[in-house]
């Protein structure tokens, strides 16, 4: 069974290994090794949707936007 | 663009480059993190370990004597490398920061008494920051900053108002691992030499990629590391001006480093072993001595050159995204290695890092050990880009066209 992951790229932690974009990364690895889904959750005045969209596009992932509430998104990357 | 390095020849000696990151081909611009490594470092160390290996000193077996010359003839060779005055002046530790930290215990705790001052400048990185704040708070002495002007150089004015009588160390990085700034460490030594203070020089940034005279600069300590300069991890030296090495304590102590032990004493080896407690990281030597020789046979001043070229390449095709990327550090090659730090106006610097890494484009982001400088500069990290002897024009130019994607994504 295909885990799911999230993470919100709004929820930031002191620190500079605890920053929620570095996890991101981490994650997106995991979805490109078939280890599961990445929900992510962001706001298009820190992270246009473009930006998500290229790091589907050049990851060979696929790229669903579930969500979208003003700025606020909800997107899901998958194989 | 005047080519100083067979380049492609030298990528050939390095088989990481025919790797594929997500079909992309590998751009490694992350060299001041750590650099990639020739195979002829790699085979150097696999040899060793085959069929030469053995520990080394006081051993009378043929393979600890043969071992323990290849050790020794090591030291000659990065003795040599820096123009040291002999090899009893290289000590072989574990990195850089390894070695900052055996000055701090071994030197500073012994010379520094309560206000007196040990100088930095606001560029350091951690590890020639926080051995010096905990020495600070055992011995009573004060540390103070020289400051940055707006290009990112050494504040030189400051350095009448900053270096008195009370100052007894200034321990400075040659070259920024941040802003690539290449510091006057010479002009620097002469105006702590008239107080009677000391200059440690942080040489991981700038060792790799720069002729190195301890001599000609007039230093009195040395720092850097191997795995920055296409050797092994686990290995660094720690360069000592003669003179001062009866002054420095060894701050490890056990085997290896004694003449004899008693019950109540003990007494040191001569220079370097008695710094050189416990069993050594033997193959890292030899892996560094034979970085060294690879270094050695391009010629530093090439590797300098070639740097020179890269980094005047970047920084003016940078120059186009003028308003959307801001850059950090001098403008000025002359003055700057090759390390190029900047952010995407509006976007967190760790996702164009990831960005860049979708591309296949190695960099490295965040605040790099430098957390003052970041404050400094009001930034909350940045990305960084570091070049070094396999890099090529045409990878410059797939970073700056990756950048271009990145900055047309981010106009909203």
């Amino acid at each position: 069974m295909m885990e799911e992951y999230f993470i919100d790229l709004g929820e930031k932690k002191p620190g500079c290994t605890e920053n929620p974009v570095i996890r991101l990364t981490q994650m997106l690895l995991r979805v490109e090794e078939g280890k599961g889904v990445l929900k992510v959750a962001s706001d298009e005045r820190e992270i246009p949707l473009k930006i998500l969209e290229m790091l589907a596009d050049k990851r060979n992932l696929k790229l669903q936007v579930l969500e979208k509430n003003g700025t606020k998104v909800i997107v899901l990357y998958s194989k | 663009m005047m080519c100083f390095l067979n380049i492609n020849e030298i990528r050939k000696d390095f088989p990481i480059l025919e790797r594929k990151i997500r079909g992309k081909s590998l751009v490694y611009l992350d060299s001041a993190a750590s650099s990639l490594k020739p195979i002829q470092v790699v085979e150097a160390i696999r040899e060793f370990y085959l069929i030469e290996y053995s520990n080394i000193h006081r051993g009378v077996h043929y393979l600890s004597q043969s071992a323990t010359s290849r050790y020794e003839e090591s030291r000659e060779k990065i003795a040599k490398f820096i123009n040291a005055h002999s090899s009893e002046e290289i000590i072989f530790t574990y990195g850089t920061t390894d070695s900052l930290n055996m000055l701090a215990y071994g030197y500073g705790l012994r010379v520094l008494k309560p206000g007196d001052k040990i100088l930095l400048t606001i560029m350091e990185h951690h590890s020639n920051i926080l051995p010096w704040m905990y020495i600070s708070t055992l011995t009573g002495a004060k540390i103070d900053y020289i400051d940055i002007t707006d290009e990112g150089e050494i504040d030189y004015d400051e350095l009448d108002e900053k270096i008195n009588e009370k100052t007894k160390i200034v321990s400075i990085t040659h070259m920024s691992n941040v802003l690539g700034t290449i510091i006057d460490v010479k002009k620097i030594a002469k105006k702590i030499h008239e107080v009677g203070g000391v200059i440690i020089v942080d040489g991981a940034q700038s060792v790799p990629h720069m002729p190195i005279n301890v001599r000609e600069l007039e230093i009195d300590f040395l720092a850097f590391s191997g795995h920055k300069m296409l050797g092994p991890t686990g290995i660094g030296v720690l360069w000592i001006k003669r003179d001062l090495l009866d002054d420095m304590h060894p701050p490890r102590l056990g085997g290896g480093s004694i003449r004899d032990v008693t019950l109540d004493d003990f007494t040191f080896l001569d220079p370097p072993h008695r710094f050189e407690a416990g069993t050594p990281n033997i193959a890292g030597v030899i892996g560094l001595a034979r970085a060294v020789e690879y270094l050695e046979k391009i010629g530093m001043n090439n590797v300098r050159r070639h740097e020179e070229e890269l980094t005047s390449y970047a920084l003016k095709e940078l120059d186009r995204f003028k308003g959307q990327i801001d850059v950090y550090g001098p403008s000025s090659v002359s003055i700057r290695g090759g390390i190029i730090a900047f952010n995407v106006k509006g976007l967190d610097p760790n996702m164009v890092g990831g960005l860049l890494d979708s591309f296949g484009i190695a960099v490295r982001t965040g605040k790099h050990c430098a957390h003052p400088l970041h404050q400094r500069l009001s930034i909350d990290g940045s990305v960084r880009a570091s070049i070094y002897i396999y890099n090529t024009k045409e990878e410059i130019a797939l970073l700056t066209s990756a950048l271009e994607e990145i900055t047309n994504a981010t106009i909203r």
